[in-house]
This record gives structure tokens, sequence and C-alpha cells, in this order.
């Protein structure tokens, strides 16, 4: 790898541009070059080697944002913005391994105050803010961004034409929680079954109305219907798919709740009992006397963790990660 | 389980000219057209004057294409790969220059949070991604405007040390 590269000459640089037709406003590389060089004369001594990269690589950031279509807004709503560019730095030092995650980065940049400096904060947006900004912006922007960057290197004779390339791919690996796709609860079915024979769902009845003789029945009673709802929201199940699919897996916990033997129904038919059935926190209004009367008198119940009461949790495998 | 990065850098100076994230379960044999696509439709496809990559690449639908757009082949053959390979000098001429990508994959994993993501879903993947190789180039240009080159590919080096 060569290393014995010399920094052009403006006039190089220029010319480059004009030659190989590159993407990047002569203007803004002239901008560029005239705060590179009153920087690089200013630079305080306090500045260490980060410091130094930050406050030297801002007007090439801002080139590439105005490159890239980004325009700061002429008169924003509320609180005044971050610089962009700053953002944008933020971004870069985050790529860094030694910036552990996201929400590492605003102490991380904190805990520097010469970087600080450099980007001309007082203090490091927070992560939600950086997060906010890609959002914003979007996958599109960022490629436009490393698009005009690319390009600036071309214009500095970094890359060449005819230039000989290489192609490769890498994987990279997800970001998953293998522990928690991987694990799987079991149901405690002596205190479920203990809950739905305690439970008398008479007390709600009035507040469905009475099945017409005119459309099909469903061939699912309505309390059991409810009880699964019930089941749902009480035994925390991550989605509704995964409680009817627990109930197909383990036969018994269907019994229990009330379906026919063998029959599981599928997510219309609840869409169908939800949409056409008064809300599920209206018809459980005056059941909450005899639910509350339940787990008062169940010694092991904590009201701050309510998720392990029904269920015995299996070991989870470890993440990777 | 993930997703895929498919990169074109210069031989030389290894500065990231190009990438594209898929999911992992992409082949690589789909990558070449579609990340050299995205170089042609900028006009920045005249700077790759030829292409060195693995026989994973090697397919005649990839040649063709290159052919057609006038850059040259330097791919591994089916015949210069694996261990009874029937052209070994060809596959070692190839691989002086073709193994240089695996050093910059080395470099940006062991600097940057590369080959693993903090992020869920392929557009934030994709943001990070294009984060790394941003990174990566502007810590090149930044080395060179500052006038220390030989330290564009040691980040720590160029970060955590002043000259």
């Amino acid at each position: 790898m060569a290393t014995a590269v010399e920094i052009p000459q403006m006039t190089q640089v220029l010319a480059t541009l004009e030659k190989n037709q590159v993407h990047f406003s002569p203007t803004l590389i002239e901008l560029v070059w005239e705060d590179v060089e009153k920087l690089k004369a200013s630079l305080p001594a306090s500045y260490d080697a980060t410091a130094r990269f930050l406050a030297l690589a801002r007007p090439i950031v801002e080139a590439c944002l105005l490159q890239a279509g980004y325009f700061p807004p002429e008169s924003p709503v509320g609180r005044p913005p971050f610089p962009a560019a700053a953002v944008m730095l933020l971004h870069v030092l985050s790529t860094q391994e030694a910036c552990k995650s996201y929400r590492f980065l605003p102490d991380y940049v904190n805990s520097h105050p010469t970087w600080l400096r450099a980007l001309q904060l007082q203090k490091a947006p927070s992560d939600s803010t950086l997060s906010k900004f890609r959002t914003k912006m979007g996958e599109d922007f960022f490629q436009r961004f490393f698009n005009a960057l690319r390009n600036l290197l071309v214009a500095f004779g970094l890359v060449t034409e005819k230039q000989a390339m290489i192609i490769d791919t890498a994987p990279v690996a997800a970001s998953a929680n293998l522990a928690r796709a991987n694990g799987s609860a079991k149901l405690d079915e002596e205190k479920l079954k203990q809950l739905f024979e305690t439970l008398d769902l008479s007390p709600a009845d009035p507040l469905f109305p009475p099945e017409s003789g005119h459309s099909k029945s469903s061939p699912y009673p309505r309390a059991a219907k409810q009880r699964f709802l019930l089941l749902e929201k009480l035994g925390g199940f991550l989605s509704r798919n995964s409680a009817l699919l627990y109930l197909q897996r383990h036969p018994e916990v269907n019994q229990l709740v009330g379906f026919p033997e063998g029959q599981v129904p599928t997510q219309p038919t609840f869409t169908y009992f939800e949409k056409h059935n008064p809300a599920l926190a209206e018809w459980v209004q005056p059941l909450v006397g005899q639910l509350v009367a339940f787990f008062d008198a169940q010694g092991d119940y904590d009201e701050d963790d309510p998720l392990p009461f029904f269920f015995r949790h299996t070991e989870r495998r470890e993440s990777p990660g | 389980m993930g997703y895929r990065d498919s990169v074109v850098c210069s031989a030389d100076h290894l500065f990231v000219f190009a990438f594209r994230v898929t999911p992992a379960n992409v082949s690589d044999k789909v990558q070449l057209i579609p990340t050299l696509s995205s170089l042609e439709a900028e006009g920045m496809l005249k700077y790759v004057g030829a292409l060195w990559g693995d026989n994973a690449f090697w397919t005649t639908g990839n040649r063709e294409w290159l052919a057609d757009k006038h850059v040259a082949d330097h791919l591994h053959t089916a015949e210069e790969t694996g261990k009874d390979r029937k052209n070994p000098r060809s596959a070692r001429r190839k691989s002086k220059i073709r193994s240089k990508i695996e050093a910059l994959f080395g470099i940006l994993r062991e600097n940057y949070v590369f080959q693993r993501s903090r992020v869920r879903t392929l557009p934030r993947v994709t943001i990070e991604q294009a984060l790394i190789f941003t990174a990566h180039n502007l810590f090149g240009l930044m080395a060179l405007i500052d006038g220390r080159f030989e330290d564009h590919l040691s980040m720590r080096r160029f970060l955590w040390t002043l000259k």
C-alpha cells in the first residue's frame, strides 16, 4: 500500500474536478480549503488528536452535507437545532470500536471538553436526538453523504481514473436477542385452572349483544373467547399469534380455556369478536372485584412483577452477544 | 442470520468506493452488478479500471456485464480456486491484489463496529454501515489534509496520537 502521498495544491484539486467531471461544487471546495487552512493555523495547543480531527473535519462535513442536499432549516420552531455537521461527526465517532453504543456516545463525548469545543457544542446531544436525526434523514441521505465524500476523495486525487478495485462481501451479524427469540415459557396450568374456576363471567353478560339467529353461530363459545382474551393479557404474551400458537402446542391449556377439543380459533375470529362486542376494558369492568379478590388471596403474587405468577420460565439460551 | 455487505474498495489506499447492504441470504454472485450499477448511475464507473474478486463473482452474467462496461475482469475463476487448483500461478497473482480487501475488513473490524450491528432492520443497518464506510474514508482524507497520510489506515494512531 502506497503511503507517500502529498497534500495536493488547491489548483490541482480544482483541475481534477474539472477534468474528471466529479459531482462536487468547486466553490464549496475552495471555501472548505480556506476554512481548513484558517483552522490549522489557529488550533489551540490543548487539543488532543481527536479534537484536532473533529475541528478540521467540520468544514469538510459541512460541505458534504450541502453536496448531499442538506440545508439547515431557516426558521426552526422551538429550540435551535444542533448543527448537522456536529451531529454527523458525532455519528462518525460512534462508529469507533471504543464507543460501545449510541447510548454511551453522549457521555463519551461530554467527558472530553476539548472535543465539545472542537464541535462548537456546549453539551453533546442525547442518544434520542441522534436517533431522531438518523430516522428523519433516512437511508438515502446517508448514502448521498457517503457519495459526496467519495467524490471529494476523487477530487483530492486519492482515487484516480481506471483504478484497480476489489469487490468482496462480508457478513454483518444481526442485533438479535437470541435468548428472547428462542426462550420458551411454560404456563402454570394449576394457577390458570384455579383462576378460571373461580372467575364467574356472568356479570359481564348484559354488556354483550344477544346472539341473533340469522347468522351462522361461531363454533367457539363466547366465554372461551373471553377467557382467551384474559389469558392473552394476564399471561403477557408478546402477540396474539404467540398466544394462539401456545394453545395449539398445549391442548391441555386449550381445554382449560374452553375451546372444543383439538380446535384453536384463528386471529380473524378474535378480530370479528372485538369488532362486534364491547372492548375488553369495558366487559372486564364488572369482573374487577373478582379478579382483585383472586389475586389478593394468592400469597406468591407480586404486583410489581405480575408475569411470573402464571409463567414458569424455562431456562433460556445464552445470547452470543 | 443477519445482513451482507458487498464492498468495492480501491486496491492502493483501501478507500471504500461503493457498498451495498442486503439480507444475508442474498448470494454473492448477484451482488456485483447492482453494486457497480449504482456507480454507473452517478458516472463514477470510469474510476473502476479493473476488478478483482473471488470466484463467487465469476459468473457468465457478471463477466459479460464487466466486458460491456469496459472493466477488466480479474475475478478468480473456478480453476484458480480450491486446494487442487489447475492454475496456481495465476491464482497467486490475482490473490496478491484481491486479498487486500481482507485487510480492509480486518481494519474495519478492529477499529469500527463492522460485521456486527447495534440496530435492527435493514434500513437502519444500511445507515450504520454507510456511517462506518464514511468514517473510514473521512479519516483517510483528514489524514491527507493533516499531512499524516501514513496513519490513514490506523485510526487509533490517527485519533489518539499527535504527530
